[in-house]
């Protein structure tokens, strides 16, 4: 935690050592169940790492121990070297943002979807009035492919998966986070609309240097998007490393069973490139 | 939601309910300003039938029913009002704390909406009454909103946990909101129709209550609201017989029937328009 190792010369984003989590319920005879354990990886800047593993694995359990929604049983997670919980929350979320599995669900009813890009500048340190706000809303929607005047204004219910998708994209992109945790991002969205996305997801990495962690079931979209992929079950890593390695040459049995169920996707995906 | 609101307007059962709300409301606002003070008796005039000069009649006070009538509607109105609203306001608070501060904050909450659920009101009103002097309407608004909210802070809680767990809040909390915050700008605006329909409920029973307490004298004796009136009505006992006034009992039964039926109906708008299950539109 001294102040050297915060400029984190080793090139690595995020690190996560021996992250357990485990969920424990009823007062009188607790049960406990395993979310996930000694989970050890990291991230490099500027690099997608995707975080694969079929449903119940631990991967939503992962992103959000590494978002503080909620608190590890144990190990450590490093963010520049610092553990997460040395940042305070704004500090914190200003450099770590997230897109959701549901986009239908993380945008409030209530309001129109501008309100979520509203809230966002309340982590920016600058205090921009209203019009300023507004441009930078704009060009920022304009630079990830959405059309302002098409998105603006508008409830969630009236958007496609894919714009509110893109829309919580631009919004971490506003804040000027250089982590996104996308939490199987394309899952809900048609497959059309996924490319789109996942090129986004590449292009930022290109052009920002953007760190992604990049959870899906789809080995296909894991393959495409990233060059180092985690394969995680019950909660544990069972193999990791770069990505044309580990779906090659699967060293674990769960990792070759993935990727016999999914030998179709996997041709698609390389279609798109 | 914007659509939700112009449902609402278009709803036969809530623009029913409402406009005879807002004829009572009138009765009970503007009249008493109009209408001169409903305690003043005329001892030349008692137990008078409908006449020109006094429409409802005279009570055997020599007392206007109209002008008493019309008092009755504002004061039930006000019990009513503020018991909804307080009860509404507690029930939010004890509903969503809970879920939101977890712990001890969530059992105490809990513990609180159970004892408070099987408090009985009777008996707890009958001893206010006799320890408590000068019992008045705001105070008796307050006591029914302390005994009205239990079973509307639990369904709040329930819907504050589902709500809770909608990716929203975490995109909030991701925005640097605190738990406050994400409770009154995210969680509770989608409530907001939940939270109308409860305080319209709440003011309808409140007021229901209340006449019932009245009616049988343990309410305030002295202000008069519908229940004090259909009290008085039938323990008044100068007249031998005291249906021979009928028109000292019958009209505070309508209004008090017409109010609570109103807002029983205004309620069952609300519920058809927000509960998209029984909407027909
Ligand atoms: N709040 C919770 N309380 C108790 N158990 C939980 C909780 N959240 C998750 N779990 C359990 O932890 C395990 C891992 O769940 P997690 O949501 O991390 O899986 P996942 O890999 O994201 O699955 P999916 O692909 O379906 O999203 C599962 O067995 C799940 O039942
Ligand atoms: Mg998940």
């Amino acid at each position: 935690m001294e102040d050297t190792s915060k400029t984190g010369n080793d090139g690595i984003a995020l690190k996560c050592e021996g992250l357990t989590k485990l969920y424990t319920s009823g007062l009188i005879r607790t049960k406990t169940v395993v979310g996930a354990r000694d989970v050890t990886f990291d991230i490099k800047r500027g690099e997608i790492v995707s975080l694969a593993g079929e449903s119940g694995s631990g991967k939503s359990t992962v992103a959000r121990m590494i978002l503080r929604l909620i608190k590890p049983t144990s190990g450590d997670i490093a963010l520049n070297g610092r553990s997460i919980y040395s940042y305070n929350i704004r500090e914190y979320y200003r450099q770590v943002q997230a897109v959701f599995q549901d986009p239908y669900s993380a945008f409030n009813p209530f309001y129109i979807v501008d309100h979520v890009l509203e809230r966002a500048f309340g982590l920016r340190e600058d205090n921009l009035n209203r019009d300023e706000r507004s441009k930078i809303i704009r060009s920022t929607l304009e630079s990830i492919g959405l059309n302002p005047s098409e998105v603006l204004g508008r409830y969630p219910h009236e958007l496609s998966g894919g714009q509110m998708q893109r829309l919580l994209i631009g919004r971490s992109l506003l804040i000027g986070s250089q982590l996104l945790i996308a939490d199987e991002p394309t899952s809900m969205i048609d497959a059309s609309t996924r490319a789109g996305v996942l090129n986004l997801l590449l292009s930022l990495k290109k052009e920002k240097g953007l760190s992604v962690l990049f959870i899906t079931h789809d080995i296909g979209q894991a393959q495409y998007v990233s060059e180092r992929v985690i394969v995680m079950k019950q909660g544990e890593v069972v193999e990791q490393g770069p990505v044309d390695e580990v779906f090659t040459r699967p060293q674990h049995p769960y990792t070759k069973e993935l990727l016999a169920a999914v030998p179709t996707l996997y041709e698609r995906w390389k279609e798109c490139s | 939601m914007i659509g939700m609101w112009e449902l609402l307007l278009r709803s036969r059962k809530f623009m029913i309910g409402l406009a005879v709300l807002v004829i009572l409301i009138l009765l009970g606002t503007v009249g008493p300003f109009l209408l001169g003070d409903p305690y003043y008796m005329d001892l030349s005039l008692m137990g008078r039938p409908p006449s020109f000069a006094h429409i409802l009649g005279t009570t055997s006070f020599g007392e206007d029913v109209f002008t008493q009538l019309c008092s009755a509607i504002g004061n039930s109105l006000v019990v009513g009002l503020v018991a909804g609203g307080l009860g509404t306001l507690i029930a939010i608070l004890v509903g969503a704390v809970g879920p939101y501060r977890g712990g001890l904050a969530d059992k105490i909450s809990s513990l609180a909406t159970n004892l408070a659920l099987v408090l009985p009101l009777i008996p707890l009103f009958i001893i206010i009454a006799s320890v408590v002097r000068g019992l008045n309407l705001v105070l008796i608004g307050v006591i029914l909103a302390v005994t009205s909210w239990p079973w509307a802070a639990r369904s709040i809680r329930s819907q504050v946990l589902t709500l809770k767990e909608r990716e929203f809040v975490n995109l909030a909390r991701m925005s640097g909101q605190n738990s406050v915050q994400i409770v009154v700008t995210e969680v509770l605006p989608n409530m907001l129709a939940y939270i109308m329909m409860v305080f319209v409920i709440l003011t309808g029973t409140s007021i229901l209550a209340e006449s019932a307490l009245s009616m049988i004298g343990v309410s305030t004796t002295r202000t008069i609201t519908l229940g004090y009136m259909l009290y008085w009505a039938q323990h008044e006992t100068t007249v031998p017989f005291w249906w021979n006034i009928w028109w000292w009992f019958i009209p505070p039964g309508i209004v008090l029937t017409a109010l609570l039926t109103a807002i029983f109906v205004i309620h069952a708008g609300m519920d058809e328009v927000f509960n998209p299950r029984l909407r027909e539109i």
